[in-house]
Parts: structure tokens; sequence; C-alpha cells
């Protein structure tokens, strides 16, 4: 796009252009590349009167200590890991299950009226409530129910809180779709409903997979229902479980650091991955990317 | 009428339901599947939402002992206790003027970034990338960064203040100073959402305004002020408003970094609301605050649906 071509452009909106990008691109970096390195030093360089730009001794002790290291089987780090990965992808299989059908019956349906937007609107509805409107009832019921610190709570409450988003995100794919394609196959006798399955899932499969890898990414980084439902690090995912790091280990910063650093690594590779269709993502659709 | 057909009448407004009889009999599988594929959607979201909110209801008319155990209705009493409270009104005005800084600033600086961003070239694709970094990323993380960072003994931003000449600064221990760098730490994450939206609605502007503007002899700033402003303006509204959506709850980055302190300065309304529920023997005050939030967030959802529905349909 060169809507307002190169070729005018004096020395001084150039250097101007410039100066705000690599501020901008500094003041993006460095918090995470401070992050890394701090993993990476000794107590003693960390709390030194002097501080390093790049670890002097370089140490692998928050890693991999026998003792302290998140990697090691007494931390409760690998456990917490577990219990994210478990969460967000059987979480995430359910959601898009159950939201590929709605979002079929959205997408394709015409009902009379405006009865179409208007159910997608309830569904929306849903997405606007914050959050901690819902999380205090939803303890109480959870304890009556003998569910609080399991990860089932976790897999009932994320597979529902991230349902609008996936129906929305889905329509969105599925419109995209023509449907003359299912017509032929329902000539040939095939149900409407493995129609769906068998011909528009396959299509809409690039679509899928970005919406699992959202759905994914959205569950790895909640915190607020996580730390109200669950109490015992045995349950507790990444968010829950490193937060209860800082008011324990009051001044470890190399642990806090290296957990943090480890918790967002698969989060870096899916982004990457779904580049593509952010914009989509994070407007459900609204607009396209 | 089987029983997944009497769930959703609960779920849905009855207008929505009883219009079967009207239509075609070839259509009525259609309709029933229809109704079928969404049946699961709205049981889930009733239970999760619903039914809590109604749960909401019967709590904040209760009243509680310290273990937390039902002892009786107190009718409104919540409710009159919550909006006669001044900790509960200076957590709205901390939400809300959180919410004016850190989304006004996101909108300004996303889009003088689009606009610098928005030619194509291999080089772009890479920094866009390295730039929408933080979006993606758990605020708690986030906050936990700049915990580290802002730290008065050992925090790297006092460090090169120092190296300046400056006195070191107690960014969490001030009031003002608190408020200030978690409206920062909002900036640092989330202006790269509302970049990505610019520029993806930049780059699917249509050309010939532009050349138009160029021909009639308008200079940059015009051509920007008066033709690429008004035509972006719905997409501008969409980042908007999720922004606001999202910056009214904030929580996360409240509890790691300054606990809602020094004294109230940085007590966001999902703060206090969680501060409150804590204490058990508070869970009708608690409920009853929480009625009265989704009250206003319906209300702001609605303001801003309308203004985004406007602008639209402006274009």
């Amino acid at each position: 796009m060169a809507m307002i071509s190169a070729k005018q452009e004096g020395w001084k909106i150039k250097l101007l252009r410039g100066s705000f990008l690599t501020t901008a691109i500094i003041f993006v970096l460095f918090p995470l590349y401070w992050m890394v390195i701090t993993s990476f030093k000794t107590e003693g360089e960390l709390f030194a009167d002097k501080q390093t730009f790049f670890p002097e001794n370089f140490t692998f002790q928050y890693y991999l200590d026998p003792v302290e290291g998140i990697f090691s089987p007494n931390n409760p780090f690998m456990q917490f890991f577990l219990n994210s990965t478990i969460v967000a992808f059987v979480s995430t299989l359910l959601c898009l299950t159950i939201g590929s059908f709605s979002a079929y019956s959205l997408a394709r349906f015409k009902m009379k009226g405006k009865r179409n937007e208007r159910l997608s609107f309830i569904i929306l509805t849903a997405r606007m409530l914050p959050p901690i409107v819902i999380v205090v009832p939803l303890y109480l019921i959870m304890q009556k129910l003998g569910l609080l610190n399991t990860l089932w709570a976790m897999l009932i409450v994320y597979t529902g809180f991230n349902l609008p988003f996936v129906v929305w995100m889905l329509k969105a794919f599925f419109e995209e779709i023509p449907d003359s394609l299912e017509e032929s196959a329902m000539m040939d006798g095939s149900s409407r409903f493995m129609a769906f399955v068998k011909i528009v899932l396959p299509l809409a499969l690039p679509g899928l997979v970005a919406t699992s890898i959202f759905t994914i990414i959205l569950t790895w980084n909640e915190f607020l229902f996580a730390m109200f439902l669950l109490n015992n690090t045995d349950v507790m995912t990444l968010p829950a479980g490193i937060s209860t790091f800082i008011t324990q280990y009051k001044t470890n910063w190399g642990a806090l650091t290296a957990a943090a650093s480890m918790s967002i690594l698969p989060v870096l590779i899916f982004s990457f991955l779904v580049q593509k269709h952010l914009v989509k993502g994070m407007t459900m659709g609204a607009v396209k990317g | 009428m089987n029983t997944k057909g009497q769930a959703l009448k609960k779920v849905l407004p009855n207008n929505m339901l009883n219009k079967r009889k009207g239509s075609a009999p070839g259509l009525s599988s259609d309709k029933k599947l229809a109704v079928r594929l969404l049946t699961p959607t709205f049981i889930l979201l009733a239970l999760l939402t619903l039914f809590p909110i109604g749960y909401a209801v019967y709590i904040s008319l209760s009243s509680f002992d310290t273990f937390g155990n039902h002892t009786g209705f107190v009718g409104l009493e919540n409710f009159i206790k919550t909006l006669t409270n001044g900790t509960f009104w200076n957590s709205i005005y901390v939400t809300l003027l959180f919410t004016a800084l850190a989304v006004g600033s996101q909108i300004f600086l996303g889009f003088n970034l689009a606009l610098i961003m928005s030619r194509d070239s291999n080089a772009m694709k890479y920094l866009r990338w390295l730039l929408i970094i933080p979006m993606m990323l758990s605020p708690l993380v986030v906050a936990i960064v700049f915990r580290l960072m802002l730290n008065t003994d050992m925090g790297i931003i006092n460090y090169m203040l120092q190296g300046l000449g400056l006195q070191k600064i107690n960014f969490l221990g001030e009031p003002v100073l608190a408020f200030l760098s978690l409206v920062v730490v909002d900036i640092w994450q989330w202006t790269p959402m509302v970049f990505l939206i610019i520029l993806a609605g930049m780059q699917s502007l249509p050309k010939d305004p532009f050349e138009a503007a160029n021909i009639d002899g308008a200079s940059k700033l015009q051509t920007i002020r008066y033709v690429m402003i008004p035509m972006l303006k719905p997409v501008i509204v969409v980042a908007l408003v999720i922004r606001t959506m999202d910056a009214l709850r904030t929580f996360d980055q409240v509890f790691v970094l300054t606990q809602g302190g020094p004294g109230r300065a940085t007590e966001t309304v999902s703060f206090l609301m969680y501060r409150q529920a804590m204490k058990f023997s508070e869970f009708g005050f608690a409920s009853a605050g929480l009625l009265i939030v989704l009250v206003i967030t319906i209300v702001i959802s609605s303001l801003l649906i309308k203004l985004m529905n406007s602008s639209q349909a402006a274009n």
C-alpha cells in the first residue's frame, strides 16, 4: 500500500518515522529480554549494585538445579505445566465441538426476521460479562458441587466461557464457504448433518485450527477463574501456580522469571502459527485481516 | 416437546421459539436441526451465566456469619450499603480513569504505529510479529516482569535513572505513580492489538480517494485527517469497544503489581470485589456490588455497541 508515496518524503519525516519505530521496538522487546536474562543470573549478580545487561556468570540453576530448579521433580512447575496443557487441550476440543455446531446453525439456517442476529448477540453478551461478576457465585456453586480444586471445574468454566469466541470465529469462517457444496452432497442423498461433517468441516480446517489455537492461548493465560477455583498446587494451572511463587519466595526472582519464560514459550510458538488470522481472532471476526 | 426444547425455552425469549407453526413442512427438519445444533451452547451458557447471576441475587439479599454460613435475609440492605460506600465509588472512579487513559493512549499510539508500518515489505512482516508479542502473553506474566523492572532497589528502571544522575523512585509506592505504572503496563500489553486491528483496516482501504486527494493538492496531514480517518472510523471503533470492555475488568495486573494500593489508589472494581469476596462474612455485600457492576457494564456495553453500529451504518 503506497497511499502516501514514499518519494516525496523529506529526511525529517524519515528520521521521525525511524526513531518512532525504533523506540517502539525497544519498548516492546526490552521487558521480554530482561525477563529471560534475569532467569540466567546468579543471585549475587541480580542484587549487585551494578546491574548487568548480559549475565556475567551464566547459570542454569533456576531451570536444572535438582532442588530448586523448575524442571526438578520437587518443584511444582512441571505439574502446573501439565495441568495447563490438559485443561487447554481438552476444553478447546469440547468447545470446538459444541461451538462448531452452533456456528454452523447460525451461519447457514436463515431464520425468520432478525432471529439469527439476535441469537448471535445473546451468545456475545456472555463474552461481555465481567468475569468477576460470575466467579464469586460460581465459587459457591462449585463448592456445593464438590468441584473446587478439580480440573473438572476448569474444564467446565473454560469450555463455557470460550464458547462465544469460538461460535463467532467459526461463524465467520463458515460464511466464507459457498453452500452449493453441501447442497450437491445432499442431492446425492446425504443428510444435512453429514454434509456438514463431511464437506464443510474439512473445508473449514484452517479456520478450525486457527480458532483452536486462539482458544488454547486464551485458556493458557487465564488467571482469575483459576485463582478462585484452585487452591491446591496439585491442580493449579500455570498462571495460578506462578502467582503462588510471588508470595512464597518473595525475592526468588530467578525461579519466577524462569517459570514465566517457560510458560510463554508455547504461546509464542502458537501465535507465530496463527499470524495470518490474528486480526480476525482479536475482533471475533468483526474485522477481516 | 423434548427436554432439550424445554431447556432452550427457558433461555430464549418466547417470541424466538413459537414461530414453528406457520412454516413450510419441507423446512421443518432443517429447523429442528438448527435448534438442536444451538441447544448445547445455550444450555452451557445459561448454566454458567444466568444461574450464577441468579445465585448472586439470592446471596445479595442474604446475610452470612464469619464462616460463610447463611444466617437470614436482609432485603436490599446490601445494595444500599454498597451504593453509599465511598470505597465502591472510588473503585468505579479508578476503573473509569484507568480505562480512559489506557485505551485513549492505545488508540493514539496504535494508529500512529499502523501509519508507519502500513507499507508492505518483508522486513515489516517480521517486525509486525515482534511488535504484537505482548498481547499474546498472560497479563499475569507481563505484570511480573514489570514488577521486577520497577523494583525500587534492584529494578533496571531505577538503575538507569541513577545512571542519569536522578533519584531512585518508588514507582509502586506512590499513589499517582503506581496508578500511572498500571496504565503504562496496559499500554505496553495492548497497544499491539489496537495497532494490528487498525493496520488491517488501513490495508483494506480503497486507493482512489487518496489519489484524488493527491491530485487536488491535499497535504499529507490533510489526507490523513479528512480522507483516511473518516474511512477508518468503523475499524477504530471496533478496537475501542473491544479494548474498553477488557480494560474495565482489569484484575491480574493489579493483583501482581499493587494489590490495589498504596491506599486505594489503584483499586479497580474487579480487585475490590475480589477483596470483599475473600472475607466470607461479606458475601452478601460483595454480591450486591457485583450486580451493580453488572448493570453498569450492561449500560456501557450497549452504549458502545450503539456507537459501533452507527459508525458502521455511516459507511
